[in-house]
């Protein structure tokens, strides 16, 4: 021991001694890791990872300048700033809806507080495709309100379901509730103390607001802004429909109607390149964000609306009636519609299989891969495991549209045999939502005590012993649960399905969008509303659910 | 089954929490290692089970080699017993499962785990889960978890720190019984003194990672190897002394002693001063304050010098605050502890 440390010591009673080391630094240093666990968990990163830095090597398979060329041939600098216009707007309108959304749910005596944070939240589960749809079957040419207007004599109406307001409705009406979830844990986490401290120094309402209410909720709003930003990027059912000319739109006519794959690549790499600057300048801002010091904190107050409250529910009750209203009516009356043409649910059967059919496989196999390397970075804590997880996790800020690219090529290249089967479809279904099965399975570990495993290796069992009677068993939970956010995401999943699906072959994703595209909404309605129904429920339980009933807002207490 | 501790160090990164330790583990006696938390016991008891790697040293359990430098038997090779501090029961599966869990591959594994529920007494309940039983169960559940496959040498890291009171009692002496009846080699790691002293055979005393005194209880509390160790151990108060030609005279009474001429120090703890009446050759107190533990009271007393002294007593015996009373050591043997911090054992002449 050196003497510095036994400095630390102080008395023997102990009180100042540092605390028993091993917590800290158990994990630190000394153990030893499963080389089997390593060897998985590199082979789960190098799966995620390698065709995607194909894409690069084929992009620039002829050189530089041919890479420029196929990059500004098919109008480049046009995409590059229709697709930030577009995210910088869907960002914008998100922030002015969530905000005040969440900051009322959270924070006010609002009447009904529960069942209004419920609201906000439900158009989480309409798929973008699900709701451009409903903006062209409500605001498009022949639409709802077309019809209604030219019972007065109002012929044409601007366009507005088309092209950038189409696109700008779509997503950031359905998007919002990203930010909207993470804003609302934010502002309950807020210290009152800091506003009452504002307010005696003599900040009033909005001055408050802006000053000490927002700062403090930064690190929710980048980082609410980025999965907005990042859903944006990685778009491709809203913006075709609407007809709003984006990279992954770009990429995916390049992909279909040239048959020279390099153009598409070459968009793909820009693509990616934009959504890693985007992810960089999220990391900057959050970076500059000082940690608020620690310190116990006392119970939030709801502040008293007042006045303000007839004006809150007015701006609540619309955006229901547009966002959860309108969608599910439009669907209703379509569905209601077909079934008067005498076209059933069963047509729509075979697309449902198919789409359980893959989304279970998908969830399987992503839940075993993501085992190893969440075990091994939670358990060993290196350096070495955090980047492996990290590659591991990639395919979560990437479009799905560039990873179908980057297998397409990559198996054309080197696996001939698996391009156009469902091997390959559920190959990207994995590597896109891989990163959702790792975090489910590393919470899932964080919660089983150390101890037990310790336990287990004292009684006689090896680590891979521990691991599968123990750890796992223990883990199933979380396992389940990652399992189901995979299987719904992949349920949803449009731009990889579309590319890498074999001929013939049809989910409720891709038969939504053809007949969305073509304009058939009564054959729309049916998949639509299986769709939501399959994944109203588990949005609801893994997604929404832990945010609202965090605490009861009844009390607005603290832990 | 012994164990033996060469030099042992553990570390963690620069943080050294066990420093060159040597200790012998007597076969079938229950081994207390006390001391404050972070002193390194429950690292120590760590390396013993490999579940932590030792920087340099050596661990044999039973004569066999289990951890050197180039040697690192897994901890499920080690046959060993280890009992966490809150149980670790396996929750998904029941108590029976839990304890059928160490016998795989046993022939007689349903008979061994019968018998080793029978012995905690917890036989009736197999089919509960642990989140169904009380932490007093529990520990049983994990004790019985723990002897079933009948290892040598039972580990216990603090098992009864999250018992209540009266609990903690009750279950130690049953554990103790237990081992005693099983004549099986036990390590407790603890930092409840009471608990050591009471259960153990034998009771190792750390500190910042060192081994400061090992010995049976009773010589650890009569006759600590140090002022550390006397700090420690009970309730610690000293009264000032001047030794000349092998008298030790204090305020209290004068002691023979080997200590060197000159001023020391002697350790007195409250229940070796006997209250007498005032006057009469004893030195007067004054009563200060009474703390009362129901079995005894606690007097806090000060001296006419001014000394400040702690005494136990019969609850009966004791005077209202602000009486005088005289005091005085009781006859027996003390420790005495010379200017530059050497021990010496005194007798009260």
């Amino acid at each position: 021991m050196t003497p510095s440390r036994l400095a630390i010591g102080g008395g023997v009673g102990g009180e100042n001694l540092p605390a028993e080391p091993r917590l800290s630094s158990r994990a630190g240093t000394g153990r030893r890791t499963s080389p089997i666990l390593v060897l998985l968990s590199v082979g789960a990163a190098a799966l995620v990872s390698i065709p995607l830095l194909y894409v690069f090597i084929r992009a620039l398979d002829q050189g530089w300048r041919v890479y420029l060329q196929a990059l500004s041939a098919y109008d480049g600098p046009g995409l590059l700033v229709r697709t930030v216009l577009l995210a910088l707007g869907v960002v914008a309108l998100s922030l002015a809806i969530a905000v005040p959304m969440a900051w009322l749910v959270a924070r006010t005596d609002l009447p009904r507080r529960k069942l209004w944070g419920l609201i906000g939240a439900v158009p989480l589960i309409f798929p973008s495709y699900i709701a451009a749809f409903t903006l062209v079957a409500v605001l498009g040419p022949r639409g709802y309100l077309q019809q209604a207007l030219g019972r007065f004599g109002i012929e044409a109406l601007p366009e507005i379901a088309y092209g950038y307001s189409g696109a700008l409705l779509a997503l950031a009406l359905f998007t919002y509730p990203y930010l909207y979830l993470l804003l609302i844990a934010a502002f309950r986490e807020s210290d009152p103390a800091l506003e009452e401290a504002s307010r005696v120094l003599g900040h009033h309402g909005w001055s408050r607001f802006i000053r000490v209410v927002l700062p403090q909720v930064r690190p929710s709003l980048y980082g609410g802004s980025l999965l907005i930003i990042l859903y944006t990027l990685s778009d491709f059912g809203a913006v075709s429909i609407v007809r709003y000319n984006t990279y992954t739109l770009a990429i995916y006519n390049a992909y279909r109607g040239l048959f020279d794959r390099t153009i598409a690549a070459s968009l793909a790499t820009a693509l990616i390149l934009l959504t890693v600057a985007f992810i960089a300048i999220e990391v900057a801002l959050v970076r500059r964000v000082r940690p608020a010091p620690a310190r116990p904190r006392r119970a939030l107050r709801p502040v008293p609306l007042g006045s303000w409250k007839i004006p809150s529910l007015v701006f609540l009750s619309a955006m229901a009636f547009f966002t959860v209203a309108i969608p599910v009516g439009t669907m209703l009356h379509w569905g209601w519609r077909a079934l008067e043409y005498g076209r059933g649910p069963g047509v729509v059967l075979q697309p449902a299989l198919n789409s359980v059919g893959v989304a279970a496989a998908a969830a399987g196999v992503a839940v075993v891969l993501a085992l190893a390397p969440a075990i091994w970075s939670e358990r060993g804590r290196s350096r070495t495991a955090m980047v492996v997880e990290k590659l591991a996790a990639a395919g979560f800020a990437l479009p799905g549209i560039v990873i179908a690219l980057a297998l397409v090529v990559f198996s054309l290249r080197f696996l001939p045999w698996a391009y156009q089967t469902l091997a390959l479809l559920v190959a990207a279904y994995v590597i896109r939502f891989l990163p959702e099965a790792i975090a489910a399975a590393r919470s899932a570990i964080a919660a089983v005590p150390r101890e037990l495993e310790e336990a287990a290796r004292v009684l006689g069992r090896s680590t891979l012993g521990t691991l599968t009677a123990v750890t796992v068993p223990l883990m199933r939970r979380g396992i389940l649960a990652g399992a189901s956010l995979v299987f719904l995401t992949t349920m949803k999943e449009l731009p990889a399905t579309l590319i890498l699906r074999p001929i013939g072959f049809e989910t409720l994703a891709t038969r939504i969008w053809t007949t969305a595209a073509e304009g058939f909404y009564s054959e729309t309605a049916a998949p639509a509303l299986i769709l939501l129904l399959a994944s109203a429920l588990p949005v609801y339980w893994f997604v929404i659910r832990p945010v609202l009933s965090d605490r009861p807002l009844a009390d607005g207490g603290k832990r | 089954m012994s164990v033996t501790v060469s030099d042992v160090v553990v570390a963690y990164g620069d943080y050294v929490a066990v420093d060159h330790v040597s200790l012998e583990i007597e076969p079938r006696k229950l081994t207390a290692l006390l001391g404050p938390s972070g002193c390194g016991k429950t690292s120590l008891l760590r390396a013993i089970c490999g579940l932590e790697p030792i920087a340099s040293g050596s661990i044999r359990i039973g004569g066999r080699l289990v951890a050197a430098d180039g040697v690192s038997v897994a901890p499920e090779k080690r046959r060993i017993g280890l009992v966490f501090q809150q149980g670790a029961l396996f929750p998904h599966m029941t108590v029976w499962k839990n304890v059928l869990f160490g016998l795989r591959g046993v022939d007689d594994a349903d008979e061994r785990a019968e018998a080793a529920l029978q012995l905690v007494q917890m036989f009736d309940l197999r089919r509960r889960y642990p989140d169904q039983l009380s932490g007093g169960e529990q520990q049983r559940v994990a004790l019985a978890r723990a002897i079933a496959p009948s290892p040598e040498l039972v580990l216990f890291d603090e098992p009864f720190a999250n018992l209540d009171a009266a609990l903690r009692l009750r279950i130690r002496e049953e554990v103790r019984e237990i081992l005693t009846a099983a004549g099986i080699t036990s390590i407790l790691v603890t930092h409840d003194q009471e608990e050591a002293l009471s259960i153990a055979d034998i009771v190792a005393v750390m500190d910042r990672g060192k081994v400061l005194q090992v010995g049976p209880p009773w010589s650890i509390y009569r006759q600590p190897a140090s002022k550390q160790v006397a700090d420690f151990i009970g309730e610690n108060q000293s009264i000032g002394c001047l030794v000349n030609d092998g008298v030790a005279t204090c305020i209290l009474g004068s002691l023979r002693t080997d200590a060197p001429a000159g001023r020391a120090a002697l350790l007195v703890r409250p229940e070796e001063i006997e209250v007498v009446a005032a006057g009469n050759g004893a030195a007067s107190a004054t009563l200060l304050e009474r703390r009362f533990f129901g079995h005894d009271v606690l007097d806090r007393l000060e001296l006419q010098d001014g000394t400040r002294l702690q005494v136990r007593r019969h609850p009966e015996e004791s005077c209202d605050p602000g009486c005088v009373i005289g005091v005085r050591l009781r006859p027996g043997a003390f420790t005495l502890f010379s200017e530059a911090g050497v021990v010496f054992r005194a007798r009260r002449i």
